[in-house]
């Protein structure tokens, strides 16, 4: 490169910058951009300048204004908070994550801004309304699993942002304040085309509701939450036929035939629908409504429908086309061998437990066989996740071979420690089968009973693995040695309730620096083993957490104390200085 | 189902006697055990197979069911015989003779497991009601009132109720536990026991398996709770739905700290005291 060509071409060097943000616009992979970013101080420049997206895994891994300094053209956001496993229960909620300085430094930096999305974080009410008033463009808002603001929050983005296409609100914890959000939507506006509201307990207005639907022709996706009773759903099928997505509201209702004919019908004419969810509180005697659209869907969500195995099985065999499969363990083995026959499209598989701690007393028949018919006679299905009480090598040897092609494999066998429940044995052979076999694997969660040697098999062969997590697994810090000192492409290890200490951490100290973050709770980590860790590594950020309130200061403990909780990861912004009391900066 | 794992053989009181008094074969040996955390350990255990400790009991519980952390190794809950019939009866006809009462996990009422979603465990213990056949058998109408009261509060907070603090004398650090994931004394007992001992047992030596001990005369610590009132009581004394109703937090103390707890309390301090020279 810096040859000069023939008299008449320009040297590259000195080819305009815009030359060359338009190449990088080929290259819609951050991964690709930043490479080439680092190519020479040109490339950087003009990457940088032209960047319209950007993700950010973790929101403390930088100083937000460093982030809108250094891309100042972005137009499109993703931040992301809190740890996974705070999904779980496990993280203080004081913690951290906060929202605030992201809608800050963007405020100042992308006056441009269309489109932020916040998983995992505190999003109080006032970044909200000042998302409503720094962007004149906006239009498209995510929050995800997010906490700290109401309802108030919302009536300003619906009242201030007039381009607003998108508010999607996936899962969060939304204070009810009765604030008329949806009504603040002005008459005049038209240009919605996705609302999810379905994590909002409230009653919404559905007049409004009507009316707004009625007047965005646009509208492609609408979840409603449970406070829409199946009468208003079917009036909004009505108003919106040509929705592709539809999350329905409570779809429970006395059975009427009135009822059912008007839902029918309603359904009937969304011959756009595509994807489906919602459904909670089904009722059997209504799913046939929905069967004139179940050739179309490519995506259903029955996670929240607690229909029984029969009903399942009639709606979703009708289901050819699936790539998407989300449902309860109601669906049983023999369900999932219908599935099998019935979906050979589907890529990915997801069954929740409908009873987790056993209380109804085992009743599901939902074992390993509905795992292995399904991967069996699924070409492409790459992503599982799957909650079950039993498991063995035998089953898990058979699924990996049927499918090497799984990208993400999820296994929660609900008991901790669980053994092959016919040899006894732990499940270290299906599991070490499952690395070895699918090489293209990026996600793995693991259960069941299990010792060092599957650590030893997956830090060896999972070579595409970027995210696992472990729970109650292993005998020795040899064990996370193995993964550590593996797993080329490891970027998130979420650990819990593993005798694992110190030593393999430290040992393999800058692994942690190529990766993302760390989680461990209830390990055998210790105070002093997590000062070294961080005197050893100062672009890691070591905190350990305690409960709230159960603070003894990291300081004045011995080396040997305990640690419950760690979360370490990388950053470019030293220390973060928004700590609650409970969690301490090592 | 439970192999018997070579341990002690106490006679299974009925599930309304009182206290039960086990015997355990290898008295000394046990009585040493370090009561840490799943932690670190703060004295050396022989690898590879560290005795786990032993500190709680349930009144009712199965013989000789093994208790260290491995104990769900054989993945058989040691719940209720008649729980444990239920699902035997409702067993999986398709399966051998070698499998465990079907689908039926041991509670732990661990933070966090199994791993599912806070945000989709709200949603869903209001739909709790029907999901089985005969999911109401045991439930009683002010226990669903009560639960789902606590539900629909919890969703308003977004908060998985249920979850109270465990404190042991002697550690620094509690955990938590989610009492909602329990039906019974002996299933909390059995979650804490295993709680707060190593997990990193693994494959423990069956003889040093023995029953747990929650409030039992023998026991170095006994398991009370804090009660709305602001009063420390024994656990086990009220019906279950009344002491979810009024715990606040949970403490495992030692037996000769329990003296203000009541004659029960004095009476096993009394007994106890004198014979206390394996410490």
């Amino acid at each position: 490169m810096g040859r000069a060509g023939g008299p008449a071409a320009p040297p590259w060097h000195s080819l305009p910058d815009e030359v060359w943000e338009h190449a990088f616009s080929f290259l819609p992979a951050d991964a690709d951009r930043g490479a080439a970013a680092c190519a020479c101080h040109g490339w950087l420049r003009a990457e940088r300048r032209s960047r319209r997206r950007l993700v950010v895994p973790n929101c403390y891994a930088t100083d937000p204004r460093d982030a809108v300094d250094r891309f100042p053209s972005v137009r499109a956001a993703e931040v992301k908070g809190k740890p996974h496993f705070a999904d779980f229960g496990l993280l203080p909620p004081s913690w951290g994550a906060y929202a605030a300085p992201w809608v800050a430094a963007a405020a100042d930096g992308w006056p441009l801004l269309e489109e932020l999305s916040f998983k995992r974080m505190f999003v109080t009410d006032e970044c909200l309304e000042m998302i409503a008033s720094s962007f004149r463009n906006f239009q498209v808002l995510r929050l995800n699993s997010c906490e700290g603001f109401t309802t108030a929050g919302l009536a300003a983005i619906t009242e201030g942002c007039r381009n607003l296409k998108e508010l999607d609100l996936q899962e969060n914890y939304i204070d009810d304040c009765s604030s008329h959000w949806l009504s603040n939507f002005p008459e005049c506006y038209t240009s919605l085309e996705a609302l999810n509201f379905s994590c909002l307990h409230g009653e919404v207005n559905f007049t409004v509701l009507e009316r707004l639907v009625s007047r965005c022709r646009n509208l492609k996706t609408l979840k409603l939450n449970n406070a829409i009773p199946l009468d208003n759903v079917a009036s909004l099928l009505r108003k919106a036929p040509q929705i592709i997505e539809l999350g329905t509201g409570k779809f429970s209702a006395d059975y009427h035939p009135d009822l059912f004919a008007k839902v029918e019908a309603a359904f009937a004419g969304c011959t756009s629908l595509r994807r489906l969810s919602g459904t909670w509180d089904a009722v059997p005697d209504y799913l046939p409504a929905f069967y004139c659209v179940c050739e179309g869907l490519t995506s259903l969500n029955l996670s929240y429908a607690t229909v029984q195995g029969p009903e399942l099985i009639k709606f979703i065999s009708r289901c050819k086309n699936l790539l998407q499969l989300w449902v309860m363990d109601l669906i049983e083995d023999h369900g999932l061998s219908v599935v099998a026959s019935s979906c050979s499209k589907l890529q990915e598989l997801r069954v929740f437990p409908s009873d987790p701690f056993g209380h109804n007393g085992g009743q599901v028949f939902l074992t390993e066989r509905g795992l292995v018919d399904v991967s069996a006679s699924c070409p492409k299905l790459e992503s599982v996740l799957y909650f079950c009480s039993r498991m063995t090598n035998e089953a898990l040897v058979m699924i990996a071979k049927n499918r090497p092609n799984f990208t993400c494999f999820r296994l929660a066998l609900l008991e901790p420690r669980s053994p092959d429940y016919i040899t006894r044995q732990p499940l270290d052979a299906g599991f070490s089968a499952i690395v070895e076999s699918c090489k293209g694997l990026r996600r793995l969660s693991m259960s069941g009973l299990l010792t060092d040697l599957v650590f030893k098999s997956i830090g060896a062969h999972a070579d595409r693995l970027e995210m696992l997590s472990l729970a109650f697994a292993g005998d020795s810090d040899l064990g996370l040695n193995d993964i550590l000192s593996g797993c080329k492409s490891l970027k998130k290890l979420e650990i819990r309730d593993c005798p694992f200490g110190d030593k393999a951490l430290l040992a393999n100290a800058a692994k942690l620096e190529t990766m993302r973050s760390l989680w461990m709770n209830s390990c055998s980590l210790t105070v002093g083993g997590c000062r070294l860790l961080a005197l050893k590594m100062p672009h890691l950020t070591v905190e350990i957490i305690n409960d709230p309130g159960e603070t003894c200061p990291v300081e004045s403990l011995p080396f040997d104390s305990p640690v419950e909780k760690l979360y370490v990861y990388r950053t470019l912004a030293g220390p973060r200085s928004d700590t609650p009391d409970c969690v301490q900066i090592v | 189902m439970r192999g018997m794992g070579g341990g002690p053989g106490p006679t299974e009181p009925p599930p309304s006697a009182a206290e039960e008094v086990v015997e355990e074969n290898s008295g000394g040996e046990e009585e040493e055990l370090e009561l840490g955390l799943c932690l670190g350990s703060k004295k050396q255990q022989q690898s590879p197979a560290p005795a786990p400790c032993r500190i709680l009991t349930a009144r009712d519980l199965q013989p000789a069911a093994a208790l260290s952390p491995d104990s769900s190794v054989s993945s058989s809950s040691p719940a209720a015989a008649s729980r444990r019939a239920k699902a035997e009866e409702g067993s999986n006809p398709g399966a051998s003779p070698g499998t465990v009462a079907s689908g039926h996990p041991q509670s732990f009422g661990v933070v966090g497991w199994p791993p599912i979603r806070t945000f989709r465990m709200n949603s869903l213990f209001g739909q709790a009601k029907d999901t089985a056949p005969d999911a109401d058998t045991k439930k009683t109408a002010t226990d669903e009132s009560e639960l789902l009261k606590d539900k629909e509060e919890s969703e308003k907070k977004g908060r998985t109720p249920g979850w109270v603090k465990v404190n042991m004398d002697g550690e620094v650090i509690g955990r938590k536990v989610d009492l909602n994931a329990h039906r019974s004394y002996k299933t909390l007992a059995l979650a804490l026991e295993i709680m707060f001992s190593k997990p990193s047992a693994g494959l423990c030596a069956p003889s040093s398996t023995k029953s747990p001990r929650l409030l039992d005369n023998s026991s170095e610590y006994q398991l009370t709770y804090e009660d709305r009132d602001g009063d420390w009581m024994l656990v086990g004394d009220v019906p279950w739905e009344m002491f979810v109703g009024s715990v606040k937090r949970l403490r495992i103390m030692r037996t000769s700290d329990a003296s203000g707890l009541g004659p029960r309390v004095q009476a096993i301090h009394r007994i106890v005291t004198p014979t206390r020279g394996r410490t």
